[in-house]
């Protein structure tokens, strides 16, 4: 599943367009929109919106793991209404404190710094984006998904000659509109590395039917999840135990596992 | 190559940083404070970062030069490892940056002339005996010489110190800033070197092992000291036959008047690493068969490390003077000190 969060309305709108999104729950805190392969989440302005919205979407569906990625608008100190650019670095400017998308693709874009604000500013400090969103949602996000399957782009809105109150929602989709090709490039990267990223949280075949069986603490099923993966990565198509095996206790069963691995005929390589 | 660059604010106008820029014109910039900000991060997963790393181009603080853990060495007592980089352009799996680092971004410290400064200094400590300097314990020390200039730079610094010894450890062929100059007999070019058999599934990105048997044998040949690495040693099928052919090959080319030294060391992970890079490939079987915890060490249960070195060391002093065989220490042979 891919995750995308907006701030505005007038942001989504373009996106659950493109990939036909529907309404998902009217009684949800947050605006959430879904379908097969994609849901997006409207926070609202601001750092806790956002950080509350994509908390709650992790969290309700946290069976569907997958990679986020933030979609908006921003103003640009000298870059030109329209530009596409991929954030290489989010600061909250509140504390001072930077936040990296964890990179392992290739940028989709150009790249620019992005200063999150508390407060809509219209001074454009340094050559760099600003939003109101981008910090919480790194912060945020990263607590659930890798830091690599997170990222944001962002299109410019407004700079030093076209002030922020001049927008209109008809302007902001058009934007988002042309920023449609980057976000599907960035789907197709991130879906890529997410597919390994599922592969290192799933629990190994046998695990959940092993623990229906018997009790086992919380060391124990640990334990059981390492020696399942193991078996699995030496011997993919044979059962852990054999099928008249007659172990019952939780501490047998690790016990008889870890005894079967190191048979030389499971040797690798 | 990278098509992302993280440079460090201090270093932004440092000529290496400059020249390394030029290389990559295209490459996106990003600055960062310190190389920690990016490369120490929470959440990151090294598995997925090796898909695509990024350049960090940072300024190395603190201690430059460290002494080697115990019991490392090629023949003196007096040993020293320095890592101007850290990670490695391969992805080896069985490499323990995997599970020591979060990143795999490559971090290069461009600030040569302090480590100079720290090696000059560990020189003047060392009255009794010749230092050794050990480059590649977190690199490979070669194999990103066309954007670092490592080589071309150390062997200028250690051609004017005869009485330290530098030993380059890599698995690259890119040895042609060595062959272009005069050998250095304080120089050791040590190759590690794993048969093909094995190397062709667990050394991804690295050259052929027969490429590099090739590449040694031309810089003996040229006159440089060459070292010899069978680190990790790696069980597996059909093992005795493919560890003698390798031993075959390497000295059916190799002029052993120019052999340094030969190292033989067990495969072994601090536990913490291990379990990291277990998460990291829960679909491993390296990771998965024949292991043992011992001392907060992971490797090969003992009978099985103590059969793969005692082939591996009879077979190759069969070939070499037990004189400049160095095994390395392990958890799982003879109380801690290979035999």
């Amino acid at each position: 599943m891919f995750y995308i969060h907006t701030a505005l309305p007038a942001e989504a709108r373009p996106i659950i367009d493109h990939y036909a999104l529907r309404a998902h729950d009217a009684s949800a805190p947050f605006s959430l929109y879904t379908g097969p392969q994609t849901r997006l989440v409207v926070s609202g302005v601001g750092k806790t919106a956002t950080a509350a919205s994509v908390a709650y979407t992790c969290a309700r569906f946290s069976d569907q793991p997958g990679p986020w990625l933030n979609v908006g608008i921003a103003g640009h100190k000298t870059a030109a209404l329209g530009t596409a650019l991929w954030v290489q670095k989010a600061v909250d400017t509140a504390t001072n404190t930077p936040f990296f998308p964890a990179l392992a693709l290739s940028p989709p874009c150009a790249g620019s710094v992005l200063q999150t604000v508390d407060q809509p500013r219209a001074d454009y400090l340094t050559d760099a984006l600003y939003d109101m969103e981008g910090s919480a949602f790194f912060q945020t996000a990263q607590r659930f998904v890798a830091a690599e399957l997170a990222h944001s782009v962002k299109i410019v809105s407004d700079n030093s000659e076209a002030p922020w109150q001049s927008l209109n929602r008809e302007r902001v989709q058009g934007w988002i509109n042309d920023l449609l090709p980057v976000i599907e490039r960035m789907r197709t990267e991130l879906e890529s590395l997410a597919a390994v990223w599922l592969i290192q949280q799933a629990n190994p075949p046998h695990f959940e039917g092993t623990l229906s069986q018997c009790r086992f603490s919380q060391t124990q099923k640990n334990r059981l999840r390492r020696l399942l993966q193991q078996w699995h990565s030496v011997a993919p198509n044979t059962p852990p135990w054999p099928p008249d095996h007659s172990e019952k206790s939780a501490a047998g069963l690790l016990d008889a596992l870890e005894a079967r691995l190191g048979d030389p005929s499971h040797l690798p390589y | 190559m990278f098509k992302t660059i993280y440079v460090e604010e201090a270093v932004a106008h440092h000529p290496r940083t400059l020249a390394t820029l030029a290389r990559f014109s295209d490459a996106q910039r990003i600055p960062c404070k310190h190389y920690g900000e990016v490369f120490n991060r929470a959440a990151q997963n090294f598995r997925l970062q090796k898909r695509q790393p990024s350049l960090i181009l940072a300024e190395k603080r603190g201690q430059q030069v460290l002494p080697t853990p115990a019991g490392y060495g090629i023949g003196s007592q007096t040993n020293f490892y320095f890592s101007h980089m850290l990670n490695c352009l391969y992805d080896c799996r069985y490499c323990f940056l995997q599970g020591m680092y979060r990143s795999a971004h490559m971090v290069v410290f461009i600030n040569y002339e302090d480590f100079y400064e720290a090696i000059d200094e560990q020189i003047e400590q060392t009255s009794t005996e010749r230092p050794y300097f050990f480059s590649g314990y977190d690199c490979d020390s070669l194999a990103l010489e066309g954007i670092t200039d490592f080589t071309r730079d150390f062997l200028t610094f250690f051609a004017q110190r005869p009485h330290a010894t530098l030993e380059l450890r890599t698995k690259s062929v890119r040895t042609h800033s060595l062959l272009e100059r005069d050998p250095l007999d304080n120089c050791v070019v040590a190759f590690s070197l794993t048969p093909s058999a094995i190397a062709d599934v667990l050394e991804i990105g690295a050259p052929p092992v027969a490429r590099r048997i090739e590449a040694l044998g031309t810089l003996a040949d040229r006159g440089w000291p060459i070292g010899l690495r069978f680190d990790p040693l790696l069980y597996h099928s059909k093992w005795r036959e493919h560890y003698r052919k390798l031993f075959e090959a390497v000295f059916a080319r190799l002029r052993t008047d120019r052999l340094h030294s030969v190292s033989l060391g067990q495969f072994r992970l601090p536990q913490t690493m291990y379990k990291r890079m277990q998460q990291l490939y829960p679909d491993e079987p390296l990771f998965a068969w024949g292991l043992a915890e011992k001392d907060g060490q992971i490797s090969y249960r003992s009978e099985l490390a103590e059969s793969l070195h005692a082939f591996c060391r009879d077979e190759l002093l069969q070939h070499i003077d037990p004189n400049i065989f160095f095994p390395c220490p392990s958890t799982t042979l003879n109380d801690g000190v290979a035999p």
